[in-house]
Order: C-alpha cells, then sequence, then structure tokens
C-alpha cells in the first residue's frame, strides 16, 4: 500500500515537470534551435540577403573563402582571438582581487566601492563607448594624452593608431566588465566559511597567501563558469565598442568576427550566406573556449 | 523509468507539432496584422481616403503600399506627396512605412512574398537593396522615363532628369541602357569650406592640388592663426571623418575624373583591368597619401568621427572637410567660428585647366516588379516628377531634386546655406559614382574595400600606392572572374 503510493507520488510530478518544461522546450526550439538550424544551412548558400530569392547551395565555398580569399576574415580571427585571450583573463583575475579586497579589508567605505566597481556595468555600452572615444581624444589636450604628457610622452592618437586601437578597446572592455565578475565573485567568496580565513589568520598567512591558497582555489569552480560568461560577453562587448568606437578601424585594425559578419550580413555588401559561415564559424570557436575552459578548471578543482 | 522516457518523448513530439500548426495560423494572422498597424501608422492620410471611399472593396483595390528610408530630410516631405497624391486620385488610400531602419522593417516581408508598391529606398543604407538589383527582381522603368510628364505637355519624364543620370550604373544598373531605379534627389558633395573665412583672409580656393598644398603655407602666419578657448591654433589644411573613411568618396572620385576623365570612373565602376593601375589613378593615389604622410592633415582627424572631425573644421581647426548639403542640418546646433558660412568647392586637379568635378550624392526610387500595385506605383511615381514637388522638397526638407531647373524652382524655398553649397554645380562638372553589380553573394563591396578598409591606412603610411593599386587590381580581377562565372 504504501510502496503503491509512494510510486504515485513520484509519479505525478515528473508528468507535471514534463508538461512544464515543454513550453519553454518548445520556445528553444522554435526561436533558437531552429532559427540556428537556419542559419547552418545558409552558411552553406550564396544568400545575398534575407529577402533574396534565387538561392544556388555553393556547399563548402563559403568557409573555404574565409581562409584562402578573405584577408579581413583572417585580420578580425586574429583580433578576436587577441581580445579573447586578454580580456576574460584579467577581468575575471582583476574581478577576483577587487571581491577578495572587498570581502577581507576592513575598509570602512566598502558598500562605496562596491557600487563604483559595479557602476559601469549598468551604463549601456554604446554610452561608455562614446565617453571612452572622448577620453581617447586624439589631441593633447584629451584627458588621457594629458595624463600620460606629465610623463613627457607625447600624444598618442589611440584609436586612430593601428597598434594602439585594439589595445584601447581592451582596457575598456576590462573597465566595463570587472565589477560585474566581482559582484558574483564576491557572492562565492561570502560562501566560503569564515574559519578558514581564521584559521589562516592564526597560522600567520598573508593576504597574498590568503589569496592565492585559500580563495582562489576554493572558487576555482565559479570561476570557470564566470571565464565561461566572460569569453561570451567580451564577444558581443567588442562589436559595439568596436563599431562605435573605431567602426573596425583604422583600417581593419580592431575589426572582430562579429563585425565581419555584421558587415557582411547587413552592410552594402549583402552576402547573408557568407555571413553565417562567418557565424557557424564564431559559434563553433566559442563553443570549444567554452568547453576547453570549463575542461581546464573543473580538472584543476578535483587535483 | 524507460517507459517514462518514451512518453516524455511522445508529449514533448505531440506539442511540439500542436505549436508549429499555432505558429502556422500566426503567420497567416500576422499578414492580416500587418494591414492594420500600418493603417494606424499613417492614420492622418488614411482617413481622408477612407472618407472619400464608399465602396469597401474599391478602397482595397487602391491602396499603394510605400516603404521610406528615413534619412536627414525627414517625414514631413513625404507625408506631403501622400497628401497632395491622394487628393488628385480619388479613392486612392497610400499607407506608408518609414524608418531609419526600413531595411529591417521591409527585409522580412519581402523574404514571405509581401513586396511594397514602392520603394524610396537607397542602395548604399539597405543590403536587401543590393540583393534586389543582382537578383533583377525591380520594374524596368525604361518606357516609364520616354512617357510623357506630368504639367509639361511634350516633355518626356527623362528630358526632366539631370543629363547622365539615367545612363549611370546608379539608375541604369546592367548596362544596357535600360533604368530600373528612379533618380530622387541631387546634391553636390566634395571640400566643404568657410566661405567667410577665405573672405576674410583674401584666399581663392584652390583649383589644382598644387595650390592645394601651397596653401598649408600659408597657414604658418600667425594671422591666420584660429582662436579656440582662448588657445591661438594653427589651422590644419585638410581633415575627413576619420573613422568612417567613406566620407572620401567626395573627393577621390573627382579627382579621378578631372585627371583621367569619365573613362577612368566607368573602368573604375566596371572592374576593368587596369582601371587602378592608370598613370591618371596613380597620381590621385599619390596625392591622398602625401595628404597623411607629408602632415597636410589635421592632428588626430584618423582617430576621430563624423561629429568630432565636422565639429573641428567648423571651429576653424581644418579649412576643408569632405561632405555634402546635409551637413547644414547635420550640426545645426555645433559651436563655430564667427560668421561661418558653408560651401563646396569642385575638387581641385592635377594640371591647370583640366575639367573640375562635383561628385553628386544621389538617393534612389524603385518599384518591385512583383509588386501587387505596379500601374499606380507608376502613377505616384509620375507624381513625383513634378514642380509643385520640388517646391515642396524645398520647404519640407530644404533639398533639390534630381529634376533640370530645380534649384531655380525652389530658389525662394531653400535655406542660403543649401543654396550656397548648391553653387557648387555652377563651377563644376555634375557627376555621379555607383559600381556595377556583382554576382549575388559575391562577399565583397568595394566602397568598404577602397576606403573603410585601406584608406586611412594609406593616409598614415602603412601601405604604400603600390600596394594599394595592386589590392585594388586583385578584388576587380576577382570580381571578373565572379562575373564570366555566372554567366557561364
Amino acid at each position: 500500500m504504501r510502496l503503491k503510493r509512494k510510486s504515485k507520488v513520484n509519479a505525478m510530478p515528473k508528468g507535471f515537470v514534463a508538461l512544464c518544461v515543454l513550453p519553454a522546450l518548445a520556445l528553444v526550439l522554435v526561436f533558437l534551435i531552429y532559427p540556428t538550424a537556419t542559419a547552418v544551412v545558409m552558411s552553406f548558400t550564396n544568400a545575398a540577403s534575407l529577402a533574396a530569392g534565387g538561392v544556388d547551395f555553393i556547399f563548402l565555398d563559403n568557409y573555404i573563402r574565409m581562409f584562402t580569399n578573405d584577408p579581413h576574415f583572417i585580420v578580425a580571427l586574429r583580433n578576436t582571438l587577441q581580445i579573447l585571450a586578454v580580456v576574460p583573463a584579467v577581468t575575471i583575475f582583476m574581478a577576483l582581487v577587487f571581491a577578495f579586497g572587498l570581502t577581507q579589508s576592513k575598509l570602512k567605505e566598502k558598500s562605496v566601492y562596491r557600487v563604483l566597481f559595479f557602476l559601469p556595468s549598468i551604463l549601456s555600452l554604446v554610452v561608455v563607448a562614446v565617453v571612452f572615444s572622448a577620453l581617447f581624444h586624439p589631441r593633447s589636450t584629451g584627458p588621457i594624452n594629458m595624463l600620460i604628457g606629465w610623463f613627457g610622452i607625447d600624444a598618442i592618437p589611440w584609436l586612430g593608431d593601428p597598434t594602439f586601437a585594439i589595445w584601447a578597446l581592451t582596457i575598456v572592455m576590462v573597465w566595463q566588465a570587472v565589477g560585474y565578475y566581482m559582484v558574483l565573485l564576491i557572492a562565492a567568496i561570502d560562501g566560503i566559511s569564515k574559519e578558514i580565513y581564521e584559521a589562516a589568520d592564526i597560522d600567520g598567512a598573508s593576504a597574498i597567501a590568503k589569496f592565492f591558497r585559500i580563495t582562489a582555489p576554493l572558487l576555482m569552480d565559479q570561476i570557470g563558469i564566470t571565464y565561461v560568461l566572460a569569453l561570451s560577453g567580451t564577444m558581443s562587448i567588442s562589436f559595439i565598442l568596436g563599431r562605435v568606437m573605431t567602426n573596425f578601424g583604422p583600417g581593419t585594425a580592431t575589426l572582430v568576427l562579429p563585425g565581419h559578419m555584421y558587415n557582411m550580413a547587413f552592410g552594402p555588401a549583402a552576402s547573408f550566406g557568407y555571413a553565417m559561415a562567418i557565424m557557424v564559424f564564431t559559434l563553433g570557436m566559442a563553443l570549444v573556449f567554452a568547453f576547453v575552459s570549463r575542461k581546464l578548471t573543473v580538472r584543476k578543482e578535483r587535483l | 523509468m524507460k517507459k517514462r522516457v518514451w512518453t516524455m518523448l511522445a508529449i514533448g513530439l505531440i506539442s511540439l507539432m500542436t505549436l508549429g500548426l499555432l505558429s502556422a495560423c500566426g503567420a497567416g494572422g500576422n499578414g492580416d496584422d500587418d494591414a492594420t498597424t500600418e493603417t494606424v501608422e499613417t492614420t492622418d492620410t488614411e482617413d481622408v481616403g477612407t472618407d472619400d471611399t464608399q465602396d469597401e472593396t474599391a478602397g482595397d483595390d487602391t491602396v499603394l503600399h510605400i516603404a521610406v528610408f528615413e534619412g536627414g530630410y525627414g517625414r514631413g516631405f513625404w507625408y506631403d506627396l501622400i497628401d497632395r497624391f491622394e487628393a488628385a486620385h480619388p479613392g486612392v488610400t497610400v499607407e506608408m512605412q518609414i524608418s531609419p531602419d526600413i531595411e529591417t522593417i521591409i527585409a522580412p516581408q519581402i523574404a514571405v512574398g509581401e513586396f511594397p508598391d514602392f520603394m524610396a529606398i537607397p542602395e548604399q543604407h539597405a543590403g536587401f537593396m543590393t540583393a534586389m538589383i543582382q537578383n533583377r527582381e525591380l520594374l524596368d522603368l525604361t518606357d516609364f522615363f520616354d512617357s510623357e510628364a506630368l504639367g509639361h505637355p511634350g516633355t518626356s519624364i527623362r528630358d526632366m532628369i539631370i543629363p547622365g543620370m539615367l545612363d549611370s550604373t546608379a539608375y541604369a544598373p546592367y548596362g544596357d541602357g535600360r533604368v530600373y531605379l528612379a533618380p530622387f534627389n541631387a546634391s553636390p558633395m566634395g571640400p566643404v569650406y568657410n566661405i567667410t573665412l577665405f573672405e576674410e583672409m583674401g584666399w581663392s580656393v584652390p583649383t589644382t592640388w598644387d595650390e592645394f598644398f601651397a596653401m598649408d603655407a600659408l597657414l604658418d602666419d600667425a594671422d591666420t592663426f584660429v582662436d579656440i578657448g582662448g588657445n591661438e591654433e594653427r589651422r590644419a589644411i585638410f581633415t575627413y571623418q576619420g573613422i568612417h573613411a567613406g566620407y572620401l568618396e567626395s573627393i577621390l572620385w573627382p579627382a579621378i575624373a578631372g585627371a583621367g576623365g569619365m573613362e577612368a570612373i566607368h573602368a573604375i565602376e566596371n572592374y576593368e583591368e587596369g582601371a587602378w593601375d592608370n598613370p591618371a589613378v596613380r597620381e590621385i593615389i599619390e596625392i591622398f597619401a602625401r595628404m597623411g604622410t607629408e602632415g597636410y592633415l589635421m592632428d588626430g582627424t584618423v582617430a576621430l568621427d563624423h561629429t568630432q572631425s565636422q565639429a573641428d573644421m567648423m571651429l576653424g581647426r581644418a579649412l576643408f572637410i569632405p561632405n555634402g548639403v546635409w551637413f547644414v542640418n547635420e550640426m545645426a546646433d555645433a559651436p563655430r567660428e564667427d560668421g561661418f558660412e558653408f560651401a563646396i568647392a569642385p575638387v581641385p586637379t592635377v594640371a591647370a585647366g583640366q575639367p573640375r568635378y562635383v561628385l553628386s550624392s544621389f538617393e534612389q526610387l524603385s518599384i518591385p516588379a512583383e509588386a501587387a500595385n505596379t500601374e499606380l506605383a507608376l502613377e505616384f511615381l509620375r507624381f513625383f516628377y513634378t514642380d509643385e514637388t520640388i517646391i515642396s522638397f524645398a520647404e519640407h526638407a530644404d533639398g533639390s531634386l534630381a529634376i533640370v531647373g530645380s534649384r531655380e524652382v525652389a530658389e525662394d524655398y531653400l535655406s542660403p546655406s543649401v543654396l550656397n553649397m548648391l553653387r557648387a554645380y555652377d563651377e563644376g562638372t555634375f557627376m555621379l559614382m555607383s559600381f556595377a553589380p556583382i554576382p549575388a553573394g559575391l562577399p565583397l563591396h568595394m566602397p568598404q574595400e577602397i576606403f573603410d578598409a585601406r584608406m586611412t591606412p594609406l593616409m598614415t603610411g602603412q601601405m604604400t600606392v603600390d600596394q594599394y593599386i595592386q589590392e585594388m587590381e586583385d578584388l576587380n580581377a576577382e570580381i571578373r572572374e565572379a562575373i564570366e562565372a555566372e554567366g557561364n
């Protein structure tokens, strides 16, 4: 009798759960999986626009062109890889340092810093881009040029210099994202038992030792997750900043994959099929990075 | 356990099918919804139409759907045009979709086969227009242009249009003389300068590139310095919109036309072999490189955007900036040097006495071949080419249409700044530049390659003139190959 009732209890929620999940699943299928599949199919065609008729299948031609006959794609790939190598790692490291500092220190104005660091994350990205365009103003009266001027360095046309432009964007990307990940990591650090830190204090561990021996290792899983979030976040931020601050220039010096895709799909180049091929490649690359970084952080946690 | 998985899968599949059906119904319903939203959008014009039309079915037959790119000229002109057209055609209702982002509204509608009857969407603002031209999806307007113009008995519409325009690739894209796009406006672009400053200093506008570069030495004189916020700054001779290098077209194309004639331009428009590796073109590319590498550019130009560089020029930091008549409205609130007054100069030439050209900005009107109501759309287009429209465009948009004598007809309605800029046509020859269509889906767009990707590197010395020309030749070769492959 008891057994029977138990199985009934089990059966009820499962059916109900399935019913509850189905609408969401259906929405994902219709609005995510189906369009993505369509994009993959279009990447094998010469579609000129979303609205174009008379589309031919050209199979792998778009993908072959990307690597053999499109110097802009190679530049965009190199820039994207450079940004992905630097931005998420620096962002998460700085976020971790700030989070550690704000939770461990005895600063009175802790909550003020917390708000200040988080502030850039709630600003519109376009606003951030415009503000930094002004800060990086190329004349010697530009704020950043004035700053380096005090050290006797000549004014640099930051966003107009093919070497510096991408680094200027990198700085903005880190500045913009650090606060957000800091808040996530503060929540994670709050989850670490206070006793561990107290024990370390009794053993006379320095702040640096506590950071590297306690906080970082215990947060490895959260670091892994935030790193993956930062990877995908960086991808979209790089597009917005590039489009507003440099128009992906000078020349193509700050062209990134989403920017190249956008130009091809919606610009007058009217090459939707090719843009979808770039999209599929970018998606695949992002998935591989996310997978690899998760694998690495999970394994480290177990060691 | 296994059973449950199967049950869940079955439920999943069934609900998916239901959802599929629902969405199919939704799509059907959507079409109807669209019509309602459009009606709402233009209620002011709509009401007039429905009042006049007693019979509902008759109203359905005479609805003209138009799609308009909302650029710097605004909406007022279009509302006026629609009101006048409806008043002249009792029973006809015009439903307009107008937006600066018209592509994102129209492209999905076209994708499901709902074509607007009439489009005022310039190619350079919408990738799907490029695609429609590539796929030959626009109505042939050749016979229309040979028909009689409204209010001008015995004159064909072709005769009203500024000479040479209908022969350009911008309107007759396939090189067979057949016209598929109709001219909208025409206004000069080129080096904009402050005519007051030139008059005060007693400078004359340089007519040759030598004079242009020589002018730079005059700017060393402290008397010519500009006072900005208490700082005396040396002016630069030239600046451009930095990260938006495409603005340089209004200097590059007229300069090439001046040095190599319109043949040189046509060779470039049609991707001909040697179009770039041509001594006249090389001379001009060298001038561009020189402008950047020999210090004639305003400091920091390459890092600025259009607003920043234009503001600097208006403050007096640079004598010339490439732009068009929209400059006046775009920067209406920007601070400027005392007495600043806009003017456009024809582009200098290499040798004295060569013809000076003025590049014209142009927008296009078109009718999709598959539109439901092409007859009425042609009527609307005929109505467009009238003196009343010329005046309305000047009155509501401070602009000039691509019709001969527009300026004279609308003189009383145009602002002094715009009239000043239109005078560039008195000193230089009108020209257009528009690339011939390339096979659909070929991911190349020459203006992007010529300006955005390479002009700043050329002007900052990152790229040599030889490299630049070679890369252009290579791109042309690739396009020619693709055109040939498509022909086979």
